[in-house]
């Protein structure tokens, strides 16, 4: 069944190509963020399933703004993203509350498995 | 899963990391201390990466890699930012934007990163740099970034409050809100003549619509400066360290506004007066300590917007021009005869550097004294409808102002009647008008000249420039001159009549106008008339 998700990323680029992935595994992008700041507000109209969020991002501290954003949106599982070369902040993710790892690059495979894993 | 669909996003993209990128790395020079400007570099380096390992672009993927896993050791305070990295780093950013535009061609030859990528994993500072005290921060000497509670830094996102637009878009905006504007001043032109009073409430609410329509539309089209200014920096650095020389380059008013037309002819020519200052101006940092000044020196541009027009200049502290050598100079290269350079003013001895063919470089570099000259300089301000000035204190630097209007296409213009044509001049082209009598006017044919401010300047006629015949000048009729002022020459053109300053929308000619040098467009006025705007300066 299409889930609601909402994708965080800097990079307009990225989200295009995550949201090209979410709907042609029939989920409903429901809202875009470029920044933490943009997110935490678009958080208080929308209520995804699913956040998926890029770790590093110009304005807030990831870790910072998964703890926030587990406050604003409890319901909402989240998968954080990151290239390799930042493992230290992705466990830190986990253990703050996240509930998936997306490596980067994005295949459609991985992005599958993720979502997969959010439902075991 | 076809990716080609996001290449253009990629390339894009990709091309505004790496310039923000670069500029980092110049801001980190002065400040190698920058903690912030580190961080942003690491977050291009990593957002690069991580955007092209999704295209599969492994080349790019690979190198940004290497660029990022260097900059986290900075970032770590395993070692400071050293002049040496910045080199290599830049290298590094410029071979991806090579790799980019290749991608974004479809062509090409990828370069290879291999060396490059060796470098970069291989750096440990301090190899060749000439000091070995520390440099790194320690960390009580600054906050802790990444623990939490720590204070966010937040900054601005517009990424959504704008499109983009092509400029062929915004151009042909213009061109219709000028034919608006035109037809409008003949719909209140025939309104007048047939319908009395009846239609002035409509027609008042027009023109001002019509304002409004014209303001955004030539807001549309303005940059900020810094668009053009975006590889000043970077050129000024590079070229200082290739000749030995220290410099700190400033920009000021950065986001002051111009027309795009204007921004796009005027980067080259700013380009060329940098190249000058770093070369030919500034002192190599022996020299400065023996005169006495300050081991560094300074270039700065500085923007600052006026009413109607834009100033831009370029100041440095080195040098400055000497006069004498400039006049021994222009006589040597046949450029002027000695008995014009006694009667050279201070300023107009200065713009002798825009003469066709000067060059006061004692050996050609490979850096400047090529290609364009000065000469080209100063062409392409006057074509703008700008001016340009130089100011020099001999050993204390020299100041190059480049005076622009605001937009091209709609411009203040001086109308004048010449053989029942309608003439325009810039109003930035116009130092002044004056009126002449017959026995004001010495000589004939284009021979004239009249006195104007205690000097003797060259009279020409515009009806002969404009190839029509010309009455004999009557004893008791006075003669409306326009004067012009380009530098060292100031001459008057004789009109048949001054008709009034009017706003007007320039187009370009077409074939075989276009030809002609001393037009630079054609307008439209109220009631029909077609009106030619002149290039003041090609009179000269």
């Amino acid at each position: 069944m299409g889930m609601s998700v909402m994708i965080i990323d800097d990079s307009l680029f990225m989200r295009n190509i995550m949201r090209g992935f979410m709907r042609d595994r029939g989920h409903s992008v429901v809202a875009e963020a470029a920044s933490g700041i943009e997110a935490l507000k678009k958080l208080h109209e929308v209520d995804p399933d699913i956040i998926v969020l890029d770790i590093i991002l110009p304005d807030i501290n990831g870790i910072d703004l998964l703890e926030s954003i587990l406050k604003t949106s409890p319901r909402a599982k989240v998968v954080v993203c990151s290239s390799l070369g930042q493992e230290s902040v992705i466990s830190k993710a986990l253990e703050s509350g996240a509930s998936a790892f997306l490596q980067k690059p994005f295949t459609p495979e991985k992005v599958q498995e993720a979502l997969d894993s959010l439902e075991a | 899963m076809d990716m080609s669909q996001y290449r253009d996003l990629f390339v894009s993209e990709a091309r505004g990391h790496l310039s923000a990128f670069a500029e980092l790395i110049v801001r980190l020079e002065e400040n190698s201390a920058d903690r912030e400007a580190i961080d942003e570099l690491f977050r291009h380096a990593h957002s690069l990466k991580g955007m092209a390992s999704t295209m599969q672009f492994d080349a790019v993927t690979g190198l940004a890699h290497r660029m990022e896993d260097l900059l986290s050791r900075v970032r770590s305070d395993e070692f400071a930012f050293v002049p040496d990295l910045a080199d290599l780093l830049l290298e590094g950013s410029d071979m991806l934007a090579d790799m980019v535009s290749v991608i974004e061609n479809g062509e090409g030859v990828q370069p290879d990163p291999a060396a490059l990528m060796e470098s970069l994993g291989a750096f440990t500072p301090g190899q060749s740099a000439d000091d070995d005290k520390p440099n790194t921060i320690r960390d009580s000497d600054r906050a802790p970034a990444d623990l939490p509670g720590s204070q966010p830094q937040f900054r601005k996102s517009d990424t959504f409050k704008s499109v983009r637009v092509k400029t062929e878009t915004l151009d042909r905006l213009v061109g219709i809100t000028g034919e608006l504007i035109t037809t409008r001043y003949r719909l209140t032109d025939q309104a007048r003549r047939h319908a009395g009073t009846a239609l002035d409430e409509p027609l008042h609410q027009l023109s001002s619509l019509l304002r409004e329509l014209r303001d955004e539309v030539f807001q549309a089209r303005m940059l900020p400066f810094v668009v053009a200014a975006e590889r000043f920096p970077r050129l000024v650095r590079d070229l200082a360290r290739k000749q030995g020389k220290e410099i700190s380059f400033q920009i000021t008013g950065k986001e002051i506004e111009l027309d795009r037309g204007i921004l796009e002819e005027i980067t080259e020519p700013l380009v060329h007066i940098l190249r000058n200052a770093v070369d030919h101006g500034m002192e190599t940092p022996d020299d400065r300590v023996a005169a006495g000044k300050p081991h560094g020196g300074s270039i700065t541009i500085s923007v600052k917007r006026d009413k109607d027009h834009v100033d831009i200049v370029v100041a440095d502290d080195g040098r400055g021009m000497d006069p004498a050598r400039l006049r021994e100079k222009a006589i040597e290269k046949g450029v002027i005869t000695p008995g014009q350079a006694a009667l050279l003013s201070p300023q107009a001895t200065l713009m002798l550097v825009c003469a066709p063919g000067f060059s006061t470089a004692d050996q050609v570099s490979d850096v400047s004294g090529r290609g364009v000259g000065m000469d080209a300089v100063r062409t392409a301000v006057h074509a703008l409808g700008g001016a340009l000035a130089i100011e020099s204190d001999i050993g204390r630097g020299s100041r190059f102002i480049l005076r622009l209007p605001l937009s091209v296409s709609i411009i203040h213009a001086l109308l004048v009647n010449s053989s029942n044509m309608t003439i325009a001049f810039p109003v930035s082209a116009v130092s002044r008008t004056i009126e002449l009598r017959r026995s004001d006017i010495h000589g004939e044919g284009d021979r004239m000249s009249c006195s104007y401010e205690g000097r003797t300047i060259l009279l020409k006629s515009l009806n002969l420039l404009l190839g029509q015949t010309v009455a004999p000048l009557e004893d008791n009729v006075l003669v409306p001159a326009v004067v012009t002022e380009f530098g060292e020459v100031t001459v008057g053109l004789m009109t048949d009549r001054l008709l009034g300053q009017q706003e007007i929308f320039v187009k370009p000619l077409g074939a075989p106008l276009a030809n002609m040098k001393i037009l630079s467009g054609g307008a439209i006025t109220g009631d029909g008339r077609i009106v030619f705007v002149v290039d003041a300066s090609a009179f000269i």
